[in-house]
């Protein structure tokens, strides 16, 4: 057989399939010819047509025989493959089962493990081989070991089947590590020696280049001797290998069994990211679960999507609250391996059992409490010392203490000075000792130490103890212990005061320090007031004095920031001016920069944007400048600015001027930071590099506010790897720079296409860790918090995560009640809080939240300001969307003109969204039988419609529509049709491609409205006039794989609506048949966009009934109805008032087949659901009375009592 | 929407055009049926037959949950109609292993005495398991028509959205794979190429 001909038998076949019986013979000799093998063929496939079913009768006795077979194992008990006899099934799943099996010589008793026979495919048999390979290479007491593996061939009756085996340790009477030590009540040391054996099993693997992938509880045996072993390293992936070949999971087991050890990064589905480290995680969590008892994650019970998510989001339970007996080593160690980021777990098993080890020698352990080890990296970083030694840590502190301390010292005692400095500095080194402080001790605790010390050793030294206090007070502003900051330097304030005259600059500059230190605190004012102070002091020197000077311009950058916190945002700007009218111009650079980036920000706060931008083109010149390559960047940037084309405006030339900032600047970090990556070589580069940081960090951030996101993004991208080797991974510096790259990445207007995934996924992983760095660094209160999960709110809904969007902006909404009521950003976290519980159809917690931020809005912006007016269009969305999902049109039409009320108020009656609501529910109203309200509704719109410019698109003609059908509906049928002939001129406009205008709008306008006698006067063009109406329906297809989703329900919708009519026509002009064809691609599209069950289907479903009856075809009408009142009943509820025309039209249909009894039958369904739903005067309840009570006549049972209640 | 669940994240590697992802997604989706075959018979009174259709819609909201969309919908039935197959085929296999008595090597040898005459053997799954490879060759789309509706049990509206086809398209090919699947199975031979006439 090949496909050539057996497309020809099949196509032949199915031809014959659509003719009568004695139509066919002759149609095969035709197209057949003389291929007698070609109609045998098609001949046996007509015989085997009409056979009985036979393969029903195949396979219903393998399902029954499934059921009972399905929790026994197969059948292979006794087999024998290779040296080995199969003895008893230990497990089985998906992949395979594992045997336990007896070897004759070496006579003992081992492991088979065999991979399922009906795998198809050869990925499951590398997989598999693969593992086998694995535990080839590994040798170690705590792994199994593999003895042999092979192929077992097992010949069946047409096929030979090949079965992957190997055969390794078999670990007697073994239970899993958590039964293990649980059964033998372990106390907390046997539990860590235990769980020691495992981690280096984990380690010697991680050694050889294998990763195991799936650690759990069953995949770790401990036997009757107390050795773990582990075991099935079937998802185990060498390191390096390419991911995407491997399986992220194992099967063996239940799911949800695997998913409770998987790490973040597992679950996220990131293979890249799954490495040593998911190791780690993995150990950590069964480290927690054998200390206490209970499962760090609690998860069985969950759906799966749910329980993906607490892994990758919930943070893992802390231990002592579990078990408060657990010492709090315990606890950090378990936290920090258990770490969300792969980069902050334990570098590596090894590290990870060195913690352990040190804990159970009562060594102070590397792990800490979260926020107090991320301090720690980060200094450790800054002074570039390799963590796991303590002693050099402390000794990167001592040497720049030292440093600052000679560095300042220029009394003639220095040298006495300094001897007691040293004395200090000698007994601090003294302190570490080895076999306490072997890994590490914690840096605060050794300021804390040195402190104390200065306390006890310097007291009244003078000026040795204020410098010493200085760098320590510094030390700690850099750890970001601000308080501890802050009571030194008012030490060594008061020591200079005791010490030196007012005017000294040692004194005015530790005044500056300590008010740099008070920014941000409640005590900012008494921060101001001593700058103001100090200023007036040094006013008399500073004009000769070049130190002076400098001072002067550090205590005006100083007070500038802190007028801004104060709210006094002119005098901040004039501050700033000063400072940099303060610096002559040989003054360094440093100083130069940072009194302009403070000019920058004043001017940025004062939303003055051409001064701030002024500033930093400025701050460029002096940062680039500084820089070693300076000269060549300005050469190149002139050079670029040549070849461009000239400015022609003056906004042109600004902005260009930007661009050129930034280029430059750009180019000035590539000659500052270089390829390299890590921290600078020196602590004064680094101090440099700190500064430039800062600062491009500023620039950049002005870039985002002018929108010039590409060139906020180049800065920030190249910025990025050398912020978090300068500040480390979890600073606020750090932070800011993530999360305005974040932006960046986000960044979309709002008619732009959403950014590609690949960005956005990039944006949330930057703007997650911005966050995390956010915790504990920052008071819960801080406005950083909103804006930032705001961000992230934003960039999960443009990834399609409402639900996460929804958490997210619900937090952010939370985080924002304490910002004043008048906060915009409060409201705004409302509005978008409230905006993704209705695109989720939460419609009742939506409306009152979004309406809540839009009052706020309103009061705050006033009612015309954009954001105010953007809140208000989601409001109406809000009731648009709610009323949309009503399927009583009662509820829908109450929530309609809610939603209309209040957008006629707030966007005025012109307003898209509002001219959307009133179409609604002028819809509606027609539904619920009140034809006027809805004509005075529609004519509302059409009204305000007209009078806009843009009275001739889509929207236009949705309004007409609705006109037109009010008007049919009051029996308006002139103006009826004027109003549908002029939406066939919107629409024929519209979509531009009618050769006919005329023709088209007096066919539609024929069709729509329901008059056949004009239709049928267009028969001649009546081949064009229904294709357009199927173009109509074609349209709406494409626009279903083109659009956002919205928009296609929007252009479906109306599809659905006009071709409801245009069948009702087509009908009328006895044109049933089209009509057919009309429905069947209505409902591939409908069936595309919603999938089966939607309610559309059911009015489609509905229509084809009548067509069908049409053509005559009763048994299919009859069934056509039911399904169309089965879907109806399935979407809205068996019972409900939309159910009512679905009956009635089944049991219409059952009437005209001559089945009477069924129609009496549903009639009584119709009028028992009438009288409950219908208001008691309602015409349609009379009708449905009197149309049982004749069918009882003429069923012979009297109609006489019907008006009583129906029958039960 | 809740965050996907891994079945979910694997369907959409799948949707991407990953097709390791599918070697990887069936073993769970075939583990997932056979659990789910053995719980439903306990549950059930005797004599009770398993529903395939009700297998493979709980094995969906099992693995995927109520969140997936239309397109996971259609990757997940398609490859849990697959693993319907295997699931159903792998256990004929194993019975008929069973009757000869479960060693391989008996097997060889019993081997002409089994085979004796396939014209007097009834059919079996297996043998519509070989034939549908056979049809595979020439007509693979028929085959997961047969697939769906057959093993799986979708009725023909559920299979062409599986498929992205009308309905009427997968009544036709069903009733075409049926007419072929009879005439192969019941000795016939609808194809003739290699066999000659012996319809």
């Amino acid at each position: 057989m090949n496909t050539v001909r057996w497309s020809l038998v099949r196509r032949i076949f199915e031809e014959l399939l659509e003719l009568p019986e004695d139509e066919r013979e002759a149609h095969l000799q035709r197209e057949a010819g003389d291929d007698e093998a070609l109609r045998r063929e098609v001949r046996a496939l007509l015989a085997a047509d009409d056979s009985p079913p036979l393969l029903t009768r195949l396979l219903e006795p393998e399902l029954a025989r499934l059921g009972v077979d399905a929790s026994r194992a197969p059948g292979l008990e006794g087999a024998r493959i290779g040296r080995y006899r199969l003895e008893s099934l230990v497990a089985t799943g998906g992949m395979g089962s594992v045997w336990r099996a007896r070897q004759d010589e070496p006579a003992r008793i081992v492991a088979i493990k065999t991979l399922r026979a009906g795998l198809h495919g050869t990925q499951a048999t590398q997989r598999f081989r693969f593992e086998a390979d694995v535990l080839a290479r590994l040798a170690h007491p705590h792994i199994a070991r593999i003895f042999e593996a092979g192929t077992w061939s097992e010949a069946g009756g047409d096929a030979t089947t090949h079965v992957p085996w190997f055969a390794m340790e078999y670990v007697a009477d073994a239970v899993d590590l958590l039964a293990y030590a649980r059964s033998r009540a372990l106390d907390v040391d046997a539990k860590l020696s235990l769980f020691l054996q495992v981690c280096d099993a984990v380690r010697h693997g991680h050694e050889r280049g294998v990763v195991h992938r799936d650690l759990k509880p069953g995949n770790i045996l401990v036997g009757t001797d107390g050795a773990a072993k582990v075991i099935d390293f079937g998802v185990a992936r060498a390191v390096g290998d390419d991911p995407s070949t491997l399986a992220p999971q194992t099967v063996v087991g239940q799911l949800v069994g695997t998913l409770q050890y998987m790490s973040p990064e597992q679950v996220g589905g990131e293979p890249d990211a799954v490495g040593t480290a998911s190791d780690v995680y993995a150990l950590g969590l069964l480290l927690f679960e054998l200390l206490c008892g209970e499962r760090a994650h609690e998860l069985s019970g969950r759906a799966l999507p749910e329980a993906a998510a607490t892994i990758r989001l919930a943070p893992v339970r802390d231990l002592r609250a579990v078990d408060p007996t657990l010492s709090d080593d315990l606890a950090w160690i378990v936290a920090r391996a258990v770490e969300k980021e792969p980069g902050r777990r334990y570098g590596s098993v090894s590290e990870f059992m060195a913690d352990i080890e040190r804990h159970r020698r009562h060594e102070a352990v590397l792990a800490g409490p979260p926020s107090a080890s991320y301090r720690v990296s980060r200094f450790v970083r800054r002074h570039r010392v390799a963590v796991g030694s303590a002693a050099s840590v402390l000794l990167a502190v001592l040497a720049a203490l030292v440093t600052v301390s000679f560095s300042l010292s220029r009394e003639r005692a220095q040298r006495e000075r300094s001897e007691r400095v040293a004395d200090v500095l000698r007994d601090a080194l003294l302190t570490v000792r080895p076999e306490r402080d072997g890994g590490d001790a914690k840096v605060v605790d050794l300021l804390d130490d040195l402190a104390v010390r200065v306390d006890r050793q310097l007291a009244g030294s003078g000026a040795a103890e204020a410098d010493v206090r200085r760098a320590l007070g510094e030390a700690y502003g850099a750890l970001g212990r601000t308080l501890e900051a802050e009571q030194q330097l008012r030490r060594v304030v008061a020591l200079w005061e005791g010490l030196v005259p007012p005017d000294d600059v040692r004194r005015i500059d530790a005044e500056i320090k300590l008010a740099g230190t008070l920014r941000g605190s409640p005590r900012r004012d008494e921060g101001a007031a001593l700058l103001e102070e100090a200023l007036a002091r040094l006013g008399p020197r500073a004009a000769s004095d070049d130190a002076s000077r400098r001072l002067r311009a550090a205590a005006l950058v100083e007070l500038s920031s802190l007028r801004e916190e104060q709210g006094r945002l002119d005098d901040a700007l004039a501050l700033a001016g000063q400072a940099v009218d303060a610096l002559t111009a040989d003054a360094s650079r440093d100083d130069r920069a940072r009194a302009l980036a403070r000019l920058g920000g004043a001017a940025r706060a004062l939303d003055r944007p051409e001064q701030a931008q002024a500033a930093y083109v400025a701050l460029v010149d002096a940062l680039v400048a500084a820089t070693p390559d300076a000269d060549a960047t300005r050469d190149a940037g002139a050079g670029r600015e040549d070849g461009s084309p000239s400015a022609t405006s003056r906004a042109d030339v600004a902005s260009d001027e930007l661009a050129h900032a930034a280029t430059r600047l750009l180019a000035g970090l590539d000659a500052a930071l270089g390829d390299d990556a890590g921290d600078a070589p020196d602590a004064s580069a680094r101090a440099a590099r700190v500064e430039l940081l800062t600062h491009a960090l500023d620039v950049a951030t002005f870039l985002l506010d002018r929108d010039r996101v590409d060139l906020a993004e180049g800065l920030l991208r190249r910025m990025l790897p050398a912020v978090r080797a300068t500040w480390g991974p979890v600073q606020r510096n750090t932070a800011t720079v993530e999360a305005a790259l974040a932006r960046c990445l986000s960044a979309s207007g709002p008619e732009d296409p959403p950014p590609a995934p690949a960005r956005l996924a990039e944006a949330e992983a930057l703007v997650r860790s911005s966050l995390a760095a956010l915790d504990g660094a920052l008071d819960p209160e801080h406005v950083t918090w909103v804006t930032r999960l705001d961000l992230l709110g934003r960039i999960l809904w443009l990834r399609g995560d409402l639900a996460g969007a929804e958490r997210t902006y619900a937090e952010a909404a939370e985080r924002a009640r304490v910002l004043p009521d008048d906060s915009t950003l409060r409201a705004l976290a409302l509005v978008h809080h409230g905006s993704m519980l209705s695109l989720q159809e939460r419609f009742d917690e939506a409306e009152p939240i979004v309406r809540e931020g839009w009052r706020r809005l309103r009061n705050v912006l006033g009612p015309g300001h954009v954001e105010t007016r953007r809140a208000a269009e989601d409001l109406a969305l809000v009731h648009l969307r709610a009323a949309d999902g009503e399927f009583d049109p009662s509820a829908a039409v109450r929530r309609l003109r809610e939603g209309a009320d209040f957008a006629l108020d707030a966007l005025g009656e012109a307003h898209p969204r509002t001219l959307q609501l009133l179409s609604d529910l002028s819809a509606q109203l027609l539904e619920v039988g009140d034809p006027t309200g809805a004509r005075a509704t529609a004519e509302r719109a059409w009204r305000a419609r007209s009078a806009t410019r843009e009275s001739g698109d889509e929207l236009s003609a949705l309004l007409l529509d609705r006109l037109g059908s009010c008007l049919a509906a009051t029996d308006a049928a002139d103006e009826s049709a004027r109003a549908y002939a002029a939406m066939a001129a919107v629409t024929a406009r519209e979509h531009g491609r009618v050769p006919s205008p005329a023709l088209v709008e007096a066919g539609l306008g024929a069709l729509l409205d329901g008059r056949p006698a004009d239709a049928a006067a267009l028969a001649p063009h009546w081949d064009e006039v229904a294709t357009l109406l199927r173009d109509v329906v074609a349209d709406a297809r494409r626009a279903w794989e083109q659009r956002p989703e919205r928009e296609q329900e929007l252009e479906l919708e109306e599809a659905v609506a006009r071709s409801n009519d245009a069948v009702d026509t087509l009908r009328a002009v006895g044109r049933a048949d089209d009509a057919l064809v009309l429905l069947g691609e209505l409902a591939d599209a409908l069936r595309a966009l919603y999938g089966p069950g939607h309610e559309h289907l059911a009015v489609l479903s509905a229509n084809l009934a009548l067509c069908l009856s049409d053509l005559g075809r009763i048994a299919d009408a009859r069934a056509a109805s039911e399904a169309a009142l089965a879907i109806m009943r399935a979407r809205a509820g068996d019972g409900s008032a939309a159910t009512l025309p679905y009956l009635r039209l089944v049991s219409e249909l059952a009437e005209d087949d001559g089945d009477l009894e069924a129609a009496e039958r549903v009639q009584v369904d119709v009028l028992a659901l009438a009288v409950r739903v219908l208001p008691s005067d309602a015409g349609a309840l009379a009708d449905d009375r009197a149309r049982l009570a004749d069918l009882r006549t003429r069923l012979g049972e009297g109609g006489g009592d019907v008006a009583a209640q129906p029958r039960p | 929407m809740t965050e996907p669940g891994p079945a979910t994240l694997l369907l959409n590697r799948l949707r991407d055009g990953d097709a390791d992802a599918a070697a990887e997604l069936f073993p769970l989706v075939y583990d997932e049926l056979h659990r789910l075959a053995a719980r439903d018979m306990q549950r059930q009174p005797a004599g009770h037959t398993l529903q395939p259709t009700a297998l493979v819609h709980e094995a969906f909201l099992k693995l995927v949950g109520r969140t997936g969309g239309a397109s996971d919908r259609a990757h997940f039935f398609r490859l849990a109609a697959q693993a319907m197959r295997s699931v159903l085929v792998d256990h004929a296999r194993g019975r008929r292993r069973a009757k000869r008595g479960g060693d391989a090597l008996r097997v060889t040898l019993d081997e002409p005495l089994v085979a004796e005459s396939s014209d007097a053997r009834l059919p079996d799954l297996l043998d519509v398991d070989e034939a549908l490879a056979e049809l595979a060759a020439v007509d693979e789309p028929l085959v997961r028509i047969v697939e769906l509706r057959f093993f799986a049990g979708l009725t023909a509206a559920e299979a062409a959205d599986v498929l992205g086809v009308s309905s009427r398209t997968v009544e036709r090919g069903w009733r075409t794979a049926r007419a072929w699947l009879l005439a192969r199975l019941s000795g016939g031979d609808a194809d003739g190429d290699d066999r000659g006439g012996s319809a």
